[in-house]
C-alpha cells in the first residue's frame, strides 16, 4: 500500500513522539468534524448513563418482586411496563444493558490487544513463528465457536455471569483480529520504512509496536468496532440458544428471548426495547468506530470534507 | 506453488488433530450423557433402569474407558470390542442415540443441506459486500455512501436471530395478504418428497429463499465494511493518485489498480465469512427448522455426544481450513509482493 | 384465556364481514371448549370418508424400538401410535379401555400368588401380513425385557421390572397364560404391556431368538434401526417412515378392531417448538398438535386464525419442590417444613401457570390429580405452600432457631442458613418459580442461590444429591403404585432427596404386595401423608400443556392419561362431513 508515512531514519524516538501527539490532536479534531461519528458518540455516552448511572436513581432493579403487578402496561410507575412474572422492564433494561456492555467492553479490549499482538507478531517474524501462531489460530479457529462456549458454560459449576461470557468470547474473539493485523503486517513490512528502522536498528519489538501497529491502526479500529458489536450481538445469540448469561442475572439477549412471544401483541415492547437498545449500541459504536477510522488516516486530507 | 499447497495440506493434519483433542476434552470432561439418559428414560418409564441397561449403554459408548482411551479408540479404533470406532478405519464411532443412528451418514446428509445454504448466502453476501462496498469507497460522503453506510450498519447491529423471527413472520404475513404458500417457514423440503435432483431443487427452492436472506445479511454488512475502508485506503495511496495523475481513466485506475489491492482484505476475511455462516446457520437453521448440520452439531454439544460432536468438528474444520487455504493462494494471486517459500 | 377471547374476535370479525358466511362455523356440535365437562367425547362429530390429517409432534426419535433403552421416548410412542401392539389406552376420564384389535375379553387374574394373568386375544387379531399375534409374540416381548442374559445377551431394556419377574408364558389356542415369580405383584398387572415386535418377522429375518440369546439381541438392534414397514397390530400401516422426521399412515385394511377407520392418510411430522408448530398452524401447513410446552404469548397469536381451534388443560407432568434430607442444614425436618410453609405456591401459580390456563389450580397431592377420585388433601392442613411467614417462623423459632440483627436466619448452633437451589434454565416456568422462592425464602431470613442447571446435567445433579433445593418434574397417569415407591422408597434411585423414613417404607412394601387396587389407593394415601410430613416434596402444579386443531378435524381431542396425549385415539380421528 502506500509509503506516506515514510518516517526520516535519521530522526530519533522522541521526535517520533512529537509528531504522535500532533497527531491526535488532529485525529480529535477531525473525529468532531465527523457529525455521525458525534452524534453516535454522544448517544453512546446517554446509553452508559442510562445503564450505569440512571439504576440509583430508580425506583427498581430487574428482579421479580412480588408487589409488582405481572404484565402492566407502561405507565408512570413502570415507563417500559411489566413482564409477566412481575418485573419492572426498566429495571431489567437498564441492568442487561449494563451487562451486555461490561462483556462488549472486556472482549473488545481483551481481544484486540491479544490479537493484534499476536497478529503483528507473526506477520513481522514471519517463518516458524508465522506457522506455529497461525497454527494455534487455525486450531482455534477449527473449533466451533458454539462447541467452544456450550463446554465451557457447561463446565462452569454456578449460573454463567457476565465475565465468564466476556472469557469465553474472548477467546473467540481475537482470531480474526490477528488474521486481518497479519495480513496488513506482512505487507508492510516489506515497506522503506520498516526497512529503514531495521537498518536504523531498532529492535523487534519497538518496529512491531511503534510503526507496525500504528500503521494497521485503521484495521484494528475497525475491528474494535467490529468486536464491540460482536460481542454484544454473540451474547445476545447465545441467549438466543440458552447458552448465555443465566438468570436471576439478566441481559438484553435475554430479555428479547424471554419476550420472543409477545412481539406481535399489544405487549410488543417488550420485545422491541431490548432489541432497539441492541440496534443503538452497534449503531452507535460503528459510527464512532468510522469517525475513528476517518480521522486516523493520516493520509486523508481535510479538504475533502 | 504446487509444493506449498501440498505442505499446507499437510499441517492441516496436526491442526485437525490439536483440534479435536481440545474439544474432545472440552466435550467429556463436562458431560455425563449416559446418566442423563437414564434419568430421562426413568422419567418416561417411571420404572428404574435395570442396571444390566446401565452397564451395557455405557460399554457400548466406551464410557468405560479412560478419556485418554476413548480418544485413541475414536481416531484408531485400535483395541474395541464393538468394531464401531476408529476414524482411521472409517468409523465414526457410536452416537448415544443409540444404533439406529450412523453418525457418518447423519454427518452427510445434514452437510449438504448447510452446505446449501451456507453457499447460497455466502455468496450472495460477498458480491454485496464487494459492490456496497467499492460504490461507498468512490461515492465517500454522497447521498448514496450515507445510504449504504447506513443500512450495512443496520443489518450490523441486528441480531441474527431477532431479524431472522422478523422476517419469517413478514413472510408469513405475506402469504397470507397473497392467499399463496409462496415461501415455506419451516423445514428445507417437503415432508418425504422424493424425486430427482432437478425435482428436489425445485421443491427446495420456496424454502431456500427467507432463511437465505436471514443468513445473508448477517454476513455481509461486516465484510461491506472491510470493503469500503480497504478500499479508500488504496484510494488515498500515492500510486492511485500517480495513476490519476497520469491520466490513466479513473474507471481503468479502479480497475487495474485500487480495486485489485482492495480486494486483499476480503479475500481474508472470505473464508472467515463462510465460517461465520456455518455459525450463523446453527441459529438460522433452529429459526426455520431445517435439518442441518448447525442443528445437530448443537443437539450433540448440549447432549455430550463427543463422537458426533468430532465428526461435527471435522467436516467443519476442514471445510475452514480449506477456506483459509484458498484465501492465503488469493493473496499470492492479488498482490505479487507475497510470495510463498 | 381460550375461547372468550376468540368468540370477541369473530364477533368483530363478523360485524365487519356483515354476514359473509359467519357464524357457520359456531353450529358445530361440539368443540374443544367442551372438553372441561366432557373430556372422552368434546370435539366429536360425523366423519366424511377420507381425508388426510398432517399432525405435528414437538420432538423426535432416534431409533424405532420403544423396549431399548436408547430409543425409548414418548415421541416415539406416539409417533408409532398408529400400529402398535398396546395393550390398551387411559382416555382422558382416566379409564382404562383394553385395545380392541387385540383381545376379546379384560385380562384375569387367574392365581395371586404366583401371580398369574390369563389374556385372551380376539379372534382375527392379526399383524397385517397375514399372521395371526400368537403367543411366540408375547414370549419375544417377555425375553426383549427379561434383562436376562439367557435370553437376550446385551440387550439394553428401558425397565425390566416386570419382565425380569415373568417364570412362563404358556399358550393354548386364544388364550395366553403369563405366570410370574413369587417375589412380584402388582394392583396394576391389568394395565401390563405385553406386547411389541412380531416374533415371525425376527425369525423371518434369519434370528433364531428363541435359541439363541445372541439372535434374540440382534434382532432387537434389526427393530431398531428398521422402521416397521409392511406390517401392523393397529389400525394404520406405515408407508413411508424416516426416524425423527416423519411418518406417514395409511389405513391397516386387516385391523381387526370395531373403529371404522376413515381417513386415507395420517402423517405425522416432526416440528420442534412451539414456535414454529403455531407459525404452521397459522398457515395451514399442519393440521393439529399437542405440544409439551405452552406459552401464553405464542398459543394466543392463533386467536387470529379462524379456522383454528385450541385450549389449554392441565397436562400430564407436574412440578415440585424437593428438599435434600442429606444437607447439613436441611437434615433437620423443622427447618424443612419451615422452608415449604414460606413458599407461596398460590403466588406462584398466579405468575406461571394461570397466564396461560385459566382454571390452573395448585397440586395438593403427589400421586392422585385432584379431580380423580381417590384425591385426599393432605397439604393444606400443614400449611406447606401457604407463604405463611410467621407460621415457619414460629415453628423455627420454637426449634432454637434465631435471627441476626441483620435479619438473617441463624440455626440453634448458630450457623448461617444458606442454601441452594437449583432449576432447569429452559423453563421459564421455573426460572420465575425460582426467584419468587427466592423472595419467600429471603423473608425468612434464609439466603438461597439461584443455581440454574442445563438440561443435559439434570440427571447428574439428581443423581448426585448436588443440591439443597431442586425443582423439577414428574410425569405421571393415572397409576400411583410404582409412583409410589419410585419416589419415597429409601432405596429407590429416583429419591434424589434421600429420604429415609423406616415406617413410610414399611407402607410402601404393603402397596407393593397388594393386588386389590382399592387398598393399595388407600395406603397410597397414607404414603403421601407420610412423606408430607416429612416436609420432602412440595407439589406446586399440574403443567399446562395445549391443543391445537384445524376446525375440520373431529374426534380430536387433549389426553393427559396417556403418552401418546392426543394421539391415544387415532382410529377414530376423521375430517368433518361439512
Amino acid at each position: 500500500m502506500s509509503e506516506t508515512t515514510a518516517v526520516n531514519p535519521s530522526l530519533e524516538a522522541e521526535a517520533i513522539t512529537t509528531v504522535e501527539r500532533g497527531q491526535w490532536a488532529l485525529v480529535a479534531r477531525r473525529f468532531f468534524r465527523h457529525r455521525l461519528a458525534v452524534v453516535g458518540l454522544v448517544l453512546f455516552v446517554l446509553v452508559l448513563l442510562f445503564a450505569f448511572v440512571l439504576p440509583y436513581f430508580w425506583t427498581w432493579d430487574y428482579k421479580i418482586h412480588p408487589e409488582i403487578p405481572s404484565r402492566a402496561a407502561p405507565s408512570l410507575d413502570h415507563p417500559f411496563g411489566t413482564d409477566k412474572a412481575g418485573r419492572d422492564q426498566l429495571g431489567a433494561v437498564m441492568r442487561a444493558t449494563a451487562q451486555s456492555l461490561k462483556v462488549a467492553f472486556v472482549v473488545a479490549l481483551g481481544s484486540t490487544v491479544i490479537g493484534a499482538l499476536i497478529g503483528a507478531v507473526a506477520g513481522y517474524y514471519r517463518g516458524w513463528v508465522d506457522a506455529l501462531l497461525m497454527r494455534v489460530v487455525d486450531v482455534l479457529f477449527v473449533i466451533p465457536f458454539i462447541v467452544i462456549t456450550a463446554a465451557i458454560a457447561g463446565a462452569i459449576d454456578s449460573s454463567v455471569k457476565w465475565y465468564h461470557m466476556a472469557l469465553i468470547l474472548m477467546v473467540f474473539g481475537w482470531l480474526s483480529i490477528s488474521r486481518a493485523v497479519r495480513a496488513e503486517v506482512l505487507s508492510l513490512r516489506e515497506k522503506e520504512f520498516i526497512e529503514a528502522a531495521r537498518a536504523a536498528g531498532g529492535s523487534a519489538w519497538h518496529i512491531i509496536v511503534k510503526h507496525l501497529i500504528p500503521n494497521t491502526m485503521s484495521v484494528i479500529i475497525v475491528s474494535v468496532t467490529l468486536q464491540i458489536a460482536f460481542a454484544i450481538l454473540s451474547e445476545t445469540t447465545l441467549s438466543f440458544l440458552g447458552l448465555g448469561i443465566q438468570s436471576p442475572d439478566t441481559s438484553l439477549g435475554l430479555l428479547i428471548d424471554a419476550a420472543q412471544g409477545v412481539a406481535f401483541n399489544q405487549y410488543w415492547y417488550l420485545f422491541y426495547i431490548p432489541g432497539f437498545m441492541v440496534i443503538l449500541i452497534a449503531l452507535t459504536i460503528n459510527f464512532i468506530g468510522d469517525g475513528l477510522r476517518d480521522a486516523m488516516d493520516p493520509r486523508q486530507t481535510m479538504v475533502r470534507r | 506453488m504446487v509444493v506449498f499447497i501440498i505442505r499446507r495440506v499437510l499441517v492441516m493434519i496436526p491442526v485437525l488433530i490439536g483440534a479435536t483433542i481440545l474439544s474432545f476434552l472440552l466435550v467429556d470432561l463436562t458431560n455425563d450423557p449416559v446418566q442423563q439418559q437414564v434419568f430421562e428414560i426413568q422419567q418416561s418409564t417411571g420404572e428404574p433402569v435395570p442396571q444390566s441397561t446401565v452397564d451395557a449403554l455405557e460399554a457400548n459408548l466406551y464410557y468405560d474407558r479412560s478419556i485418554p482411551e476413548r480418544y485413541w479408540l475414536w481416531l484408531t479404533g485400535i483395541g474395541d470390542t464393538n468394531g464401531d470406532i476408529g476414524l482411521l478405519q472409517g468409523k465414526w464411532g457410536p452416537s448415544i442415540e443409540g444404533s439406529a443412528t450412523d453418525i457418518g451418514q447423519e454427518i452427510t446428509d445434514r452437510f449438504a443441506v448447510t452446505l446449501r445454504l451456507v453457499l447460497f448466502a455466502t455468496i450472495a453476501s460477498i458480491g454485496l459486500a464487494i459492490l456496497t462496498g467499492v460504490i461507498s469507497a468512490v461515492k465517500q460522503y454522497s447521498k448514496l455512501d450515507y445510504t449504504l453506510t447506513f443500512i450495512g450498519f443496520l443489518a450490523l447491529a441486528m441480531p441474527i436471530f431477532w431479524l431472522a423471527s422478523l422476517l419469517k413472520e413478514a413472510a408469513v404475513q405475506t402469504n397470507d395478504a397473497l392467499g399463496t404458500n409462496l415461501f415455506k417457514t419451516y423445514g428445507s423440503g417437503t415432508t418425504g418428497f422424493k424425486g430427482n435432483g432437478w425435482e428436489l431443487f425445485v421443491d427446495a427452492l420456496p424454502y431456500l429463499i427467507v432463511p437465505t436472506i436471514a443468513l445473508m445479511l448477517g454476513g455481509y454488512a461486516a465484510m461491506s465494511r472491510y470493503q469500503r475502508a480497504s478500499m479508500l485506503e488504496v484510494m488515498n495511496s500515492d500510486y492511485v493518485r500517480l495513476a490519476r495523475a497520469k491520466g490513466v481513466r479513473n474507471r481503468t485506475v479502479m480497475r487495474r489498480h485500487a480495486l485489485r489491492t482492495a480486494l486483499i482484505p476480503v479475500a481474508t476475511f472470505a473464508p472467515l465469512g463462510l465460517a461465520t455462516a456455518m455459525g450463523g446457520a446453527i441459529v438460522t437453521e433452529s429459526i426455520f427448522g431445517w435439518r442441518g448440520l448447525g442443528a445437530y452439531s448443537l443437539k450433540a454439544i448440549q447432549d455430550g455426544d463427543s463422537f458426533a460432536v468430532m465428526a461435527y468438528l471435522l467436516i467443519s474444520g476442514v471445510v475452514v481450513l480449506t477456506g483459509i487455504l484458498v484465501s492465503d493462494l488469493l493473496y499470492g494471486v492479488l498482490d505479487p509482493r507475497i510470495r510463498y517459500e | 384465556m381460550e375461547r372468550h377471547h376468540k368468540a370477541a374476535v369473530t364477533i368483530a370479525a363478523c360485524t365487519a364481514l356483515a354476514l359473509t358466511g359467519c357464524g357457520a362455523g359456531d353450529q358445530r356440535p361440539s368443540d374443544l371448549e367442551d372438553c372441561e365437562f366432557e373430556p372422552a367425547t368434546c370435539n366429536s362429530g360425523e366423519r366424511a370418508d377420507g381425508g388426510e390429517i398432517t399432525w405435528a409432534l414437538d420432538g423426535s426419535w432416534t431409533g424405532w424400538n420403544p423396549t431399548m433403552a436408547s430409543d425409548n421416548n414418548a415421541y416415539l410412542s406416539s409417533a408409532l401410535t398408529g400400529m402398535w401392539p398396546a395393550t390398551g389406552q387411559f382416555d382422558p376420564e382416566g379409564e382404562y379401555v383394553l385395545n380392541e384389535g387385540l383381545f376379546a375379553s379384560e385380562p384375569r387374574l387367574t392365581s395371586e400368588s404366583p401371580m398369574t394373568v390369563e389374556y385372551t386375544l380376539k379372534d382375527g387379531a392379526n399383524w397385517g401380513d397375514g399372521h395371526e399375534v400368537g403367543v411366540d409374540d408375547f414370549i419375544y416381548h417377555w425375553y426383549s425385557i427379561s434383562a436376562d442374559d439367557d435370553r437376550c445377551a446385551g440387550c439394553t431394556p428401558a425397565s425390566a421390572d416386570r419382565g425380569s419377574a415373568v417364570e412362563s408364558i404358556t399358550g393354548s389356542g386364544r388364550t395366553v397364560t403369563v405366570t410370574y415369580d413369587d417375589t412380584y405383584s402388582s394392583a396394576e398387572w391389568q394395565y401390563a404391556e405385553v406386547l411389541s415386535f412380531p416374533a415371525h418377522i425376527a425369525e423371518d429375518q434369519g434370528f433364531d431368538w428363541k435359541n439363541d440369546p445372541r439372535d434374540m439381541a440382534d434382532s432387537q438392534t434389526w427393530f431398531s434401526e428398521n422402521a416397521p414397514i409392511g406390517w401392523s397390530a393397529g389400525p394404520y400401516t406405515v408407508t413411508d417412515a424416516e426416524a425423527g422426521q416423519y411418518v406417514v399412515y395409511e389405513p391397516n385394511p386387516d385391523w381387526a378392531g370395531e373403529t371404522e377407520v376413515t381417513l386415507d392418510k395420517l402423517i405425522f411430522q416432526v416440528m420442534e417448538g412451539l414456535d414454529a408448530i403455531v407459525t404452521e398452524m397459522r398457515q395451514g401447513t399442519i393440521d393439529g398438535a399437542s405440544p409439551v410446552s405452552v406459552d401464553v404469548d405464542t398459543i394466543t397469536r392463533l386467536e387470529d386464525t379462524d379456522d383454528v381451534d385450541y385450549r389449554v388443560a392441565a397436562g400430564p407432568s407436574w412440578e415440585h419442590i424437593d428438599l435434600n434430607t442429606r444437607g447439613d442444614l436441611l437434615s433437620d425436618p423443622v427447618l424443612r417444613s419451615a422452608v415449604l410453609i414460606a413458599i407461596d405456591v398460590e403466588d406462584i401459580i398466579s405468575r406461571t401457570a394461570s397466564l396461560v390456563q385459566f382454571d390452573a389450580e395448585r397440586r395438593l397431592n403427589h400421586l392422585f390429580r385432584n379431580d380423580s377420585p381417590n384425591f385426599t388433601d393432605h397439604l393444606s392442613a400443614t400449611g406447606q405452600g401457604s407463604g405463611d411467614i410467621e407460621l415457619a417462623a414460629g415453628i423455627l423459632e420454637d426449634a432454637g432457631y434465631t435471627w441476626d440483627d441483620g435479619g438473617r436466619l441463624l440455626t440453634p448452633d448458630g450457623e448461617e442458613v444458606a442454601l441452594d437451589y437449583r432449576y432447569t434454565e429452559s423453563k421459564s416456568i421455573r426460572k420465575t418459580t425460582a426467584q419468587l422462592a427466592q423472595a419467600n425464602l429471603t423473608d425468612l431470613g434464609i439466603d438461597v442461590t439461584l443455581d440454574p442447571i442445563a438440561d443435559a446435567d439434570l440427571g447428574s445433579v439428581l443423581f448426585g444429591g448436588e443440591f439443597d433445593i431442586v425443582n423439577f418434574g414428574w410425569s405421571t397417569d393415572p397409576t400411583f403404585v410404582d409412583g409410589a415407591s419410585q419416589y419415597w422408597d429409601s432405596e429407590s434411585s429416583s429419591n434424589f432427596g434421600g429420604l429415609d423414613d423406616p415406617e413410610l417404607d414399611a407402607v410402601l412394601d404393603e402397596l407393593g404386595d397388594t393386588l386389590d387396587r382399592a387398598r393399595a389407593a388407600e395406603l397410597a394415601n397414607q404414603a403421601v401423608e407420610m412423606a408430607v410430613d416429612d416436609a420432602y416434596v412440595l407439589p406446586i402444579v399440574d403443567s399446562p400443556v395445549a391443543i391445537m386443531v384445524s376446525d375440520r378435524l373431529v374426534n380430536v381431542r387433549d389426553n393427559w392419561a396417556s403418552q401418546q396425549r392426543a394421539m391415544y385415539n387415532v382410529a377414530e380421528w376423521g375430517v368433518s362431513e361439512s
